[in-house]
């Protein structure tokens, strides 16, 4: 795993917590929510980590990189601690829009979190499979699997 | 439309129905791995390695010997002056009957101290932060702390919602009541970190309930505005926390009383109901004769939940109090209350305040 504190100054050098806190929270819940597909689940994972980041501001030189990693990998953690309950099951597939959520929801958990990384955040196979901890050459035939089970649950 | 645009839009939509979509958050950086040089870069940049540190070293040193010859020392900055809150007041339309319960949890170097103003409508809450803890000493760097704090509030269930950062000694929260009127709750919960001694607190909550009963019909006492706020402040100002791992068993509810010359000991075992709220609230025990430490008068429950113990004593005219409580985290929490010292009638209006909502609680007893 990558130090971060290998990088040298960031722009983000000058920013205190506070204004940290302010840009990149709704970010952080954002991720985590598209994984976990609960709002207060995604709350305290973001919460966490700000308490993290909050903890360490001096020495974390790439915050926000940091963040966005801490991110998914709680989201990730906290979807395995609860797997029974999360994503929550919903109440009725009416249209297309609960369809595919549906169908994204009964993905497997990691494949979930590249297809979120992927087409949410566009991150590169390389991106994401640091941010994940896998090789990148596998990052590429998991997308390959998700789009070709999406497509095929669509296709019906 | 292909699949990944099907996605993205998907994704989207997503957060708008969760109302997380405003504002659109760019995409986060990703920090990419460097490739690791070849064997020969590697021994080129030991040894450029090497040459800046011993270049470095040198240049401190001058630095060091210029700076003890021709300047004085650098004044320290002087210790931060910690705002001191006003004393903990409820008034408006609500009553002290909001005292319901506090619990408070957070790092040993840590005293906060709250000032709650509910009116109608609106909860303020300004929480500061000491920078040591009278009982163990501890201290902590003022301003070096931080941590976020989240509002859940609603009547039954709880809706995070993030408020705000504290990263000096004093934040302030205010929140609006989404429904307000009588029975309504709110909880506070922050979560901390402690840069001095590295801890994280997992929650401090504050629970408030509006009064049951009309404003016309609150106590006298109230009118003063005084008595029963300087009395939860004086427990406040000298309250201290410390973490005891204990195991206490679980099960049915079980309570029993010891009363011996010099101390009260009550325990009580209440059946744990998974999932049944969010970090219940306990109250202290008080006692408030002269005779013995004084009778455990009630404890009050806001939600059952684990297992609690409650042990009081008095010395003379001193009062202690001790509260534990689990938390989800499995950590244990000892709360004290050293030096209450309330006159008998503040005893009884705090006590009589603390015992009106019991109609509900698990165990009472004198």
């Amino acid at each position: 795993m990558e130090d971060i504190r290998l990088r040298p100054t960031s722009p983000e050098a000058t920013q205190t917590f506070e204004q940290f806190y302010e840009e990149n929270w709704l970010g952080y819940v954002q991720r985590a929510y598209l994984i976990l597909r609960d709002r207060a689940a995604a709350e305290d994972v973001a919460q966490d980590v700000m308490l993290q980041i909050s903890g360490r501001w001096s020495e974390i030189l790439e915050p926000r990189a940091y963040g966005y990693r801490c991110t998914i990998n709680g989201a990730i953690r906290m979807a395995k601690k609860h797997r029974r309950t999360l994503p929550p099951p919903r109440e009725q597939v009416h249209g297309e829009f609960e369809y595919l959520a549906d169908v994204i929801d009964r993905l497997p958990l990691r494949m979930r979190v590249i297809v979120v990384l992927k087409y949410f955040d566009d991150l590169s196979h390389d991106e994401i499979a640091e941010v994940v901890g896998c090789r990148p050459g596998s990052v590429g035939p998991t997308l390959n699997r998700a789009i070709k089970r999406l497509s095929k649950e669509i296709e019906r | 439309m292909s699949i990944e645009s099907t996605l993205k839009e998907h994704f989207d939509q997503e957060l708008r129905e969760a109302g997380l979509n405003e504002p659109r958050v760019p995409r986060l950086d990703v920090h990419r791995r460097r490739p690791l040089p070849s064997k020969r870069g590697q021994l080129i940049l030991a040894r450029a390695a090497i040459i800046l540190v011993v270049l470095g070293v040198g240049a401190l040193g001058i630095a060091l010997v210029r700076d003890q010859t021709s300047n004085p020392p650098a004044a320290s900055p002087g210790s931060k002056t910690l705002p001191q809150t006003a004393a903990s007041t409820v008034d408006g339309d609500w009553t002290a009957v909001a005292w319901e319960g506090w619990l408070f949890q957070y790092p040993e170097s840590w005293t906060l101290r709250h000032n709650v103003t509910c009116r109608e409508g609106t909860l303020r809450i300004v929480v500061s932060k000491e920078k040591s803890d009278p009982c163990t000493q501890l201290s902590a760097s003022p301003g070096s702390d931080a941590f976020v704090a989240l509002v859940r509030w609603s009547d039954l269930k709880y809706q995070p919602r993030p408020t705000g950062v504290m990263t000096n000694d004093a934040t302030e929260l205010t929140e609006m009541f989404s429904s307000g009127g009588p029975g309504g709750n709110a909880s506070v919960v922050y979560r901390g970190a402690s840069r001095a001694d590295g801890s994280t607190a997992q929650s401090i909550a504050a629970s408030f309930t509006s009064p049951r009963t009309p404003v016309d019909d609150a106590p006298s006492y109230l009118e003063g505005g005084d008595s029963l706020a300087e009395g939860l402040d004086s427990m406040m100002d000298e309250s201290s926390v410390v973490f005891i791992p204990r195991e206490v068993p679980t099960g049915t509810s079980v309570g029993s009383l010891s009363v011996s010359e010099d101390q009260a000991e009550m325990e009580l075992t209440i059946e744990s109901q998974d999932g049944a709220g969010f970090l219940p609230t306990i109250w202290l025990c008080f006692g408030a004769e002269e005779s013995s430490c004084g009778p455990v008068r009630k404890a009050t429950f806001t939600r059952t939940f684990g297992s609690a113990q409650w042990d009081c004593s008095r010395e003379g005219s001193a009062l202690h109090a001790y509260c534990w409580r689990q938390f989800s985290t499995g950590e244990w929490a000892k709360f004290r209350v050293w030096h209450a010292t309330f006159s008998e009638e503040q005893l009884d209006l705090i006590l009589g305040t603390l015992t009106r909502d019991i109609d509900s609680a698990a165990w009472a007893k004198n």
